[in-house]
């Protein structure tokens, strides 16, 4: 017992080394790197530059444009947590029960998902113009609107949101669904003996069995929305008067367009720091309710 | 079942093996062979060609720009044969042309800087070299300048955005002004002389509410409220005798947002929006979008640069349809004309030698010759020029021949005041655009409070460090 | 449904419920991919029209004859510069008309000696160089043939002075809108020596799909000798390398965080290890991210592309988690049977796994093949360009239109389409995590 404790792994380092070295040095190595950098007043043409300690760090807590930028991408985080994550859960979840046309649905399903990010955007960007969009078109026949989707300050954030809505969930769509069809049918008909009408049988029997893929899930969404840029950019470039202008969009502008990449990498640190707690956090609920 | 998965599995990993092993290889092969054809390392040039250039007297010099025209640049031949043209005339430098995408050049830009692969001679707008001269990115070319010949052949005026400090650090490239673009058939149409509407902020905001008609689908007036909103903002800071900063003598900035200039300037934006109803709906639109309903004849009028025409007239609008003139002065009487442009910069980590091929280089598509082939092959093949030039030793009038006279005379005029961008404009920008954005968006925002607010809010994140760095 | 088959309560309500919300939401999801798949085929006015319009107007193809009875005869060259003109001038006087082609027919005596025709793709592609704008004079054709020619842009068939079949009868200048338009501008210049003796227009339905052709063209021209399959063999070359290593190490690794690792909290710290790098906000790291290729030597190789995605978190925490519920008594017969851990990977472990394998190729596949920035920074030389980066960059040439830009998205969707349908099969088995337990 005690020779195979000591005894080298090798199997263990053989499959594990290969994805170690990849992610030391496509991840960590920059990582430092731009933590290095967050420690200069970097310059990109004689790097590093002059050291600053952590002024980069102090500079960006007390500047209100940063913590402005922090409050829209968590009002962000929350608008997308409430209105889209949930969705492709309920989503796989009435898949699954339909027969007729499920591969049709499935796969229609999937199409927004792979249409490039840009023309999608650029559509809705359509649809919400206020002179030609479909939208405002067809909410005026329910007697709504017209709203200026990308011109109001408080349902601009909503505007951004809402494409991922209705066309957000491919791949996550794909995983719940994937997970529900791996329920033995042995399982749920012996629930179904015990008189689990089948509202209950869904709730109690499927989405347990798709938690794990649903906690795997939020880990990627947390960071996703968080870190989200381009479906922004692309849609408002951070306005109107800033009120989209979310902490990635800060770390580019200011490390291109003003050339202050101390401050930016500062920022992303904290960024990085930020989400990390967060999914800690979340891990320990996680398991703390298992 | 066992046995295919087995081949699978065993053909997976033999992927995967030579997968490495060509990373592995390759990590040497592929970057030496790269480094070599893509880039001018010093350390290349000088092991390639010793031999055959010992009994030459000049060395060859190997230079990089990213000046390779794109396949639907419509001056793409012109380029070409004036690439060939520097080539035989200067033998001993070798210009490697490279190609730039149209999207995140910045990115592409700053990465190759950083990565100590700057291109000797970049092309770059005028609202660029304050932080690029900031930054050490453009090389202080004052001696070479001052050496040259042909220096006095340049509007003074088109060095200023260049220097800094006294030195110079850009050649003067393209320059162009900015004005009020008019269609001159929906002025006539709605019962306007432009001379009377044009005159002052009143008289315009009165006639763009007049232009303006739901029913037709057309507005008077594009406004800029994207995040470049500052960019014609500040116009109208200038016609109301103001700015939006002031340079010290020292070098240190100051902040003057709540200046009645600036606060009468956002007053009027406000205006032209709520008061007059004369602007686009989508008041955030792109610059893209502001050109398109102008050259669709959805809008009146919107601020152009005198570069602009081309671009107008190539997406169908009638040349004879367009009228420019300076914009309506503002209370200060006056209507100073935004001067921008593009320069040429040196990259200031290259050898002596290249930054020296590079400055010839952009000198020679800077000179009399080129220049006026290039006004002579856009008049030949019906491509608008642009009316303005670096140059004071060209002139204009014979290749404009043909073109509408008051359009001519509209840019010169434009011309008469020119005005430098705003100081600072790089770091200050996002702080001058939200309270623009949010008088357009809100009607009930008041132009001096939040102007304050944002004051405070630039003087203490970006003044307050930028002087202290300065007093240093 | 079989009918002996009792309906339990509840199941209706389910079923309605299911269909009532997947046809909403797959409707919503489809609406922008129909109002795409419209918009590449409509004008930039039909784009712009309001009420919304569904269906794309159909473009005009308009026929004009140019007689030259009675004018002193020349050679072919200069009647191909009056077809050109004819065509070009009046087109771009009218850019903004839903033309979908023009043809011109040159007449002496009743006889045709010429014809000539352009398609609204070729007159897109080539204005930006051919008609920059409307400033016409005489000698301009002179240096635009050229290019007409070499890029075929035009039609033109001489058939010498008496030549030509007969001249069809009747014609006339018809008074619709395009029609009109022609020859207000042909009785207001000199330019063209034939005189108008008809101009007629029909609807022509198939130059709706110009938009696809016009796309062709550009591209053709913008990738010059390296053509577009050159792009498309980097992304295809990219994307398998890459799903190929993400399936191997991240299923090994995956594999030996399950099986080979006992120690709980081990198996926390290293999935944390892997998965900690997707809180790193990616923009951020893409200045020491090239500084580091560029230290490798793989600035402008493809492996600079590839290589940064052998690093991606969550697709070990996928593979974790999906071996974790695997049933250990197989393993560990095999272990008791003496196979090594590679036997049991490749003989148990992958058979087992095609779902999770698939779902994560397909996972991958996306946001490798639409990645932009990256692959843009690091290579800045074309011939190692990925399809994305230059479908970007066509979408913004001068020439290109919205209908392009609508046009080429859908293109590009077709290889992640195929990935798709193929892989249905393989998810359909299901994939499962942490399957129910008692």
């Amino acid at each position: 017992m005690t020779i195979k404790r000591f005894s080298i792994p090798w199997m263990l380092i053989l499959f594990l080394f290969p994805s170690v070295v990849c992610f030391l040095l496509f991840k960590y190595y920059p990582l430092l790197h731009m933590i290095y950098i967050s420690l200069f007043d970097y310059s990109i043409v004689n790097p590093p530059g002059k050291f600053a300690g952590l002024t980069n760090y102090t500079g960006i807590l007390t500047s209100a444009t940063f913590w402005e930028a922090v409050s829209n991408t968590f009002v962000f985080f929350v608008l997308y947590l409430v209105l889209t994550f949930w969705v492709p859960v309920i989503q796989a979840l009435l898949l699954s029960e339909i027969r007729k046309g499920n591969a049709l649905f499935r796969f229609l399903y999937q199409l927004p998902t792979i249409m490039p990010m840009v023309a999608g955007v650029l559509i809705w960007k359509w649809m919400y113009n206020p002179d030609f969009g479909l939208l405002n078109y067809w909410l005026s026949f329910v007697g709504l609107g017209p709203y200026l989707w990308l011109n109001d300050l408080d349902i601009t954030k909503l505007a951004i949101v809402l494409p991922s809505l209705f066309a957000g969930s491919g791949i996550s769509l794909l995983l719940y669904y994937s997970a529900i069809r791996s329920v033995p049918t042995e399982i749920l008909e012996a629930a179904k003996v015990d008189g689990a009408g089948p509202w209950k049988r869904m709730w109690t029997m499927l989405l347990p069995n798709i938690k794990f893929i649903i906690i795997i899930q939020f880990v990627t969404f947390m960071s996703g929305v968080l870190l989200a840029y381009d479906n922004i950019y692309v849609m408002t470039q951070g306005g109107p008067a800033g009120s989209t202008t979310v902490v990635s969009m800060l770390i580019v502008n200011t490390a291109f367009q003003q050339s202050r990449f101390g401050v930016s990498a500062a920022m992303s640190a904290f960024m990085f720091l930020v989400i990390a707690l967060l999914t800690i956090i979340q891990n320990k609920i996680s398991s703390v309710k298992d | 079942m066992v046995k295919r998965s087995w081949q699978t599995t065993s053909l997976m990993a033999l992927v995967t093996a030579v997968l490495v092993v060509m990373t592995a290889c390759s990590g040497n092969n592929g970057g030496n062979g790269t480094g070599g054809n893509a880039s001018s390392e010093p350390s290349n040039s000088p092991s390639g060609e010793p031999t055959e250039q010992a009994s030459e007297a000049p060395e060859t010099v190997e230079i990089v720009v990213w000046d390779k025209p794109h396949a639907d640049d419509a001056n793409k031949a012109l380029r070409e044969k004036q690439f060939a043209d520097f080539e035989s005339k200067y033998p001993h430098i070798k210009v490697n042309h490279m190609e730039q995408t149209k999207e995140k050049e910045r990115e592409q830009f700053m990465t190759a800087v950083a990565g100590g692969e700057q291109p000797d001679a970049y092309f770059t707008a005028y609202p660029d070299m304050e932080t690029y001269i900031a930054e050490g990115i453009a090389a202080d070319i004052t001696e070479l300048w001052n050496g040259h010949p042909d220096k006095g052949n340049f509007l003074p005026s088109s060095l200023d955005a260049g220097t800094a400090d006294g030195k110079i650090y850009g050649v003067p490239s393209s320059m162009y002004v900015t004005a009020l673009m008019y269609n001159k058939q929906m002025f006539a149409d709605a019962g306007l002389d432009p001379a009377v509407a044009l005159k002052d902020w009143n008289s315009f905001g009165e006639a763009a509410q007049k232009l303006t008609d739901p029913a037709k689908n057309q507005y008077g007036y594009a406004i800029l409220g994207m995040d470049w909103a500052d960019w014609f903002f500040e116009y109208y800071v200038w016609q109301a005798g103001g700015d939006l900063t002031e340079k010290q003598a020292d070098g240190t900035a100051k902040l003057t947002f709540t200046s009645d200039a600036t606060v009468q300037a956002l007053q009027y934006y406000k205006d032209l929006k709520w008061k007059y109803k004369a602007t686009q709906k989508n008041v955030v639109q792109s610059l893209d979008d502001n050109q398109k309903d102008f050259y669709t004849g959805r809008s009146a009028s919107t601020v152009a640069a005198s570069d602009w025409f081309g671009t107008m007239v190539t997406k169908g609008m009638d040349i004879a349809n367009i009228g420019f003139a300076p914009l309506p002065a503002g209370p200060s009487g006056t209507s100073p004309a935004q001067v921008g442009g593009n320069y040429w910069i040196i990259n200031p980590k290259a050898s002596v030698e290249k930054q020296e091929a590079a400055f010839t280089y952009a000198m020679y598509f800077s000179s009399k010759e080129v220049m006026e082939e290039g006004l002579q092959f856009n008049k030949d093949n019906g491509i608008f020029p642009n009316l303005l030039t670096v140059r004071t030793d060209i002139d204009m009038s014979q290749f404009v021949e043909g073109m509408p006279t008051d359009l001519v005379e509209g840019v010169r005029n434009a011309a008469k005041e020119p005005h430098l961008e705003y100081f600072l404009k790089s770091r200050l920008s996002p702080y001058i655009v939200k309270p623009i954005q949010t008088v357009l968006l809100d009607e009930k925002a008041e132009p001096a409070a939040i102007l304050q607010a944002a004051q405070e809010l630039a003087q203490k994140e970006v003044i307050d460090p930028y002087n202290s760095e300065i007093q240093k | 449904m079989k009918p002996n088959r009792i309906v339990e309560k509840g199941h209706r309500s389910l079923i309605i419920t299911a269909y009532v919300v997947t046809i909403f939401f797959v409707v919503s999801a489809i609406i922008p991919v129909l109002w795409m798949l419209v918009s590449s085929l409509k004008t930039e006015t039909d784009i712009l029209a309001y009420p919304p319009k569904w269906t794309p107007s159909i473009p005009q193809s308009v026929q004009v004859t140019l007689d030259y009875s009675g004018v002193e005869e020349r050679d072919a060259l200069f009647y191909e510069k009056e077809a050109m003109k004819a065509t070009w001038y009046p087109w771009m006087k009218n850019l903004r008309e839903n033309i979908g082609e023009v043809k011109v027919t040159g007449v002496r005596d009743g006889q045709i000696i010429y014809r000539a025709r352009t398609i609204s793709s070729s007159f897109h592609v080539g204005q930006p160089l051919i008609v920059p704008s409307t400033l016409f004079n005489e000698t301009q054709m002179n240096l635009k043939l050229p290019f007409i020619r070499e890029q075929k842009l035009s039609d033109f068939e001489w058939f010498g002075e008496d030549g030509g079949e007969q001249a069809s009868d009747g014609l006339f200048v018809s008074d619709a809108a395009i029609s009109s338009k022609f020859q207000s501008f042909y009785s207001s210049t000199p330019l063209v020596e034939g005189k108008v003796t008809g101009i007629e227009e029909r609807f022509s339905w198939i130059r709706m799909f110009d938009s696809y052709l016009a796309l062709n063209k550009i591209a053709q021209d913008a990738s010059g000798t390296l053509g577009f399959f050159q792009y498309f063999l980097n992304s295809t070359i990219v994307t398998l390398a890459t799903v190929t290593i993400q399936l191997v190490l991240g299923g090994i690794a995956g594999y030996a965080i399950s099986f080979l690792i006992k120690s709980k909290k081990w198996q926390f710290i290293w999935v944390m290890f892997f998965l900690a790098t997707i809180m790193i906000p990616g923009i951020s790291l893409l200045l020491p991210q090239y500084l580091l290729m560029k230290d490798l030597g793989l600035v402008n190789t493809l492996y600079a592309i590839i290589l940064p995605h052998s690093a991606w978190g969550i697709v070990i925490f996928l593979f974790k988690g999906f071996f974790d519920q695997l049933p250990g008594e197989l393993m560990q017969a095999a272990r008791v049977d003496g196979a090594s851990d590679f036997r049991i990977f490749s003989q148990i472990v992958v058979p087992l796994s095609y779902p999770v394998f698939t779902v994560v190729a397909v996972m991958t596949f996306i946001p490798v093949w639409n990645e932009f920035l990256w692959p843009l920074v690091v290579n800045n030389n074309p011939q190692f360009w990925t399809f994305t980066v230059a479908l970007n960059d066509l979408q913004n040439k001068s020439s290109v239109q919205q209908n392009m830009v609508m046009a080429s998205s859908l293109l590009s969707m077709v290889p992640l389409f195929i990935v798709f349908i193929t892989s249905q099969k393989y998810i359909e088995k299901g994939v499962a995590f942490s399957g129910v337990k008692g």
